[in-house]
């Protein structure tokens, strides 16, 4: 399996991408280069690595900038990294890691090309910082959280992870058959009568739906990353290597077919609600639906990677996982109850609300 | 001839002295029989004061009775036997009312006699029991039921009273324009012509004689007793402030799992999308095509219930097994 990483042209450092500049970053001198710089860089380097082994005879005759080990133990691959030793676990789906221990930035090309290529990624728009930021506001005002959850030492990690979602577009054709009730009443003095006229409505319709999303991601948790949306898509740009530099990524993992049947399910749902609210219901006193058909056409299907950043919180040996919207900032997770501050606020604004209540009584009506 | 008269003046003034003294003879029976045990002894003596003037305002008799034991099958019969067995009524007609709380079953029914029959309509006698049962009887309030309902009998009765009078002034005021009129006639023409204008006159007075009374004074009447009761039901639903705190405590009780659980809800951010809205295409808007198709009508009718007309010329009657016709009404409470 390849490996790559991109190196500083002046100190050889690893370059890292700055969500703060878009650009590619050394940690060591602090040069910037942009991302279509470095690309024909790499172009350019990698082909005059691969002029040298043709050369023969020559072999140890130039040191050789060192690399990333690669080794299978018992059936997991294990990288070595270069510059610590350290070494880094990968399963099928990862794209790209870093050290854990001097977070040496390490790219599987392997993993992001060919089927596995995607068209679009939304690079990092905030970076770690943001993401404590937005992990603090998160818990801020949260009067049932225990007091010790907020501390820096229970946040166990943060990562930020390029997650694989499949962007679905479509055009949606239906129909949606409803039947209504029109009633009138009227009186003589003797009887009361009712005049129900019924009506058949019909509503044909034609929606187009853009890039909904569905995470193709086994091991992401479906329902927090719907509750990270939306993206920004528009944002979106073609996909390079170079952004994966210094974040964690995955590839897909659930084909694109067996993703469809999640988006069907929300486009279908949104368009029924279309057709519906095209119901003039104010006319009629009662209209229920008899049956609705929708079908796709003009389908594309885009492979993204969004970012997500993800922080694992410790907490009385439980962990508590949130994720982040790596380019909104929207913050999704569930905080843990202390349920002691939950009986003593229960009881204190039952007595308080009770107490009031009782005053304002005998004030007002007594 | 003077001895005649002075004997004939002696003997009128006799009998308008013995008659209202006659309704509070001391051999009349009890007009407040508590066997239930419902009532405190000043509470009787209040209650048993209340009807004495009531007796003394109507002419009718009026009886509170309770029992802790059910002595036949239908209540209202026993109300019926109570009153014609114990010597009730005033009059030769035996005008009263007896209203007897069953403990047993928790039954209440009132008994009506002679001219009461006539004083309260079915609708005013379920609405005087009904209101003091559900009201009072059911909370155990035995000796303010009784005092609602005593208040409510008076109310009508003078109210039964007051449209009885208006009547009258009505049809002698008719009585007396017709007589003008005939006079003025008299004046005008001849001795021939004068006896037929009285003719004429007498037929109109007879006329108006046969109508019922005036429906619209009748009903707002009873309007104006409902509003009355209604004031009357508010005075009397002043609360202590011990009534308020189960109300406060189920307020309190209320606001506090709003708040806890909105509290609780902050906690978890977690949701999944179920539509697709904020993916609808900005560009290409939606096209909707509408039809409305009418199929066919449908008329149904429903014959309307009728509310019992509200009658101030009193009650419908049944017999007691004693052969007496009575007026009334019972419940449950």
């Amino acid at each position: 399996m390849s490996i790559k990483g991109y190196k500083c042209p002046s100190c050889g450092g690893n370059l890292v991408f700055n969500s703060d500049t878009q650009k590619l970053q050394c940690p060591s001198c602090g040069n910037e280069i942009e991302m279509d710089e470095i690309q024909k860089y790499a172009e350019v380097v990698e082909s005059a690595d691969e002029q040298e082994d043709t050369y023969e005879g020559d072999e140890g005759s130039q040191e050789s900038p060192k690399e990333w080990e690669v080794k299978e133990v018992d059936g997991k691959i294990i990288y070595t990294c270069p510059a610590c030793g350290g070494e880094v676990d990968a399963d099928q789906t990862t794209a790209a890691t870093k050290c854990p221990y001097c977070d040496s930035p390490l790219i599987l090309p392997g993993q992001v090309s060919g089927e596995f290529r995607p068209d679009l990624i939304i690079p990092f728009q905030l970076d770690d910082k943001d993401a404590k930021e937005a992990y603090q506001k998160f818990c801020k005002g949260k009067r049932l959280l225990p007091k010790m959850f907020q501390s820096d030492q229970r946040l166990k990690e943060i990562k930020g992870i390029y997650v694989p979602f499949w962007l679905y577009s479509c055009k949606v054709e239906g129909t949606m058959t409803l039947d209504a009730q029109k009633k009138k009443t009227w009186s003589d003095g003797d009887y009361e009568y009712t005049q129900t006229d019924f009506y058949l409505l019909t509503r044909d319709g034609e929606v187009y739906f853009e890039h909904v999303p569905v995470d193709g991601s086994v091991e992401m948790d479906d329902s927090y990353m719907e509750s990270i949306e939306p993206f920004e898509i528009d944002q979106a740009v073609p996909f390079q290597e170079g952004y994966l530099s210094g974040y964690e990524a995955m590839k897909y993992d659930q084909a694109k077919d067996e993703c469809w049947d999640r988006a069907e399910k929300r486009i279908d749902k949104t368009f029924g609600g279309i057709l519906y609210d095209s119901v003039e219901t104010y006319k009629y006193s009662s209209v229920s639906s008899r049956g609705f058909t929708a079908s796709y056409s003009n389908k594309t299907v885009k492979y993204a990677l969004l970012p997500v950043w993800v922080l694992n919180v410790k907490y009385k040996d439980k962990m508590y996982h949130f994720a982040m919207n790596g380019q909104t900032g929207k913050m999704a997770g569930i905080l843990p109850v202390d349920w002691k501050l939950f009986w003593k606020y229960t009881l204190g604004i039952f007595a308080g609300s009770s107490l009031i209540i009782y005053i304002l009584m005998l004030i007002f009506l007594l | 001839m003077k001895k005649i008269r002075f004997v004939a003046a002696l003997l009128c003034l006799f009998l308008v002295n013995v008659m209202p003294v006659s309704a509070d003879d001391a051999a009349s029976p009890p007009k407040v029989v508590d066997h239930a045990n419902l009532l405190r002894d000043t509470e009787e003596a209040e209650l048993t004061e209340k009807i004495n003037s009531m007796i003394e305002k109507f002419q009718i008799d009026v009886v509170l009775y309770t029992e802790s034991r059910k002595h036949g099958a239908d209540i209202q019969n026993e109300a019926d036997l109570l009153f014609d067995n114990n010597g009730y009524g005033i009059g030769d007609t035996k005008d009263g009312v007896l209203f007897l709380l069953s403990m047993q079953e928790r039954e209440w029914a009132i008994s009506t006699h002679g001219k009461a029959i006539d004083m309260f309509s079915d609708y005013a006698l379920n609405k005087m029991g009904q209101k003091a049962a559900e009201k009072y009887f059911s909370k155990g309030h035995y000796s303010n039921g009784f005092n609602s309902f005593l208040d409510t009998l008076d109310r009508t009765a003078d109210n039964h009273m007051k449209s009885i009078e208006q009547a009258k002034d009505n049809n002698a005021g008719i009585a007396e324009q017709g007589t003008n009129e005939a006079n003025e006639a008299n004046e005008a023409n001849e001795a021939n012509e004068a006896d037929e204008a009285n003719g004429s006159a007498d037929i109109e007075v007879s006329e108006e004689k046969d109508q019922p009374q005036d429906s619209s004074t009748t009903d707002k009447v009873e309007q104006n007793q409902e509003e009355q009761d209604q004031e009357k039901e508010d005075e009397e639903d002043e609360k202590t402030p011990v009534d308020y705190i189960i109300p406060a405590l189920i307020c309190g009780l209320i606001i506090t799992l709003i708040i806890m659980r909105k509290m609780k809800k902050k906690l978890k951010a977690v949701k999944s999308q179920d539509d697709a809205d904020v993916y609808k295409s900005k560009d290409i808007g939606a096209k909707i095509y509408k039809n409305d198709e009418f199929l066919t009508s449908k008329i149904t009718k429903t014959r309307l219930e009728k509310h019992e007309p509200k009658s101030s010329g009193g009650g419908t009657t049944h017999t007691s097994s004693n052969g007496e016709k009575h007026g009334g009404a019972s419940g449950k409470f």
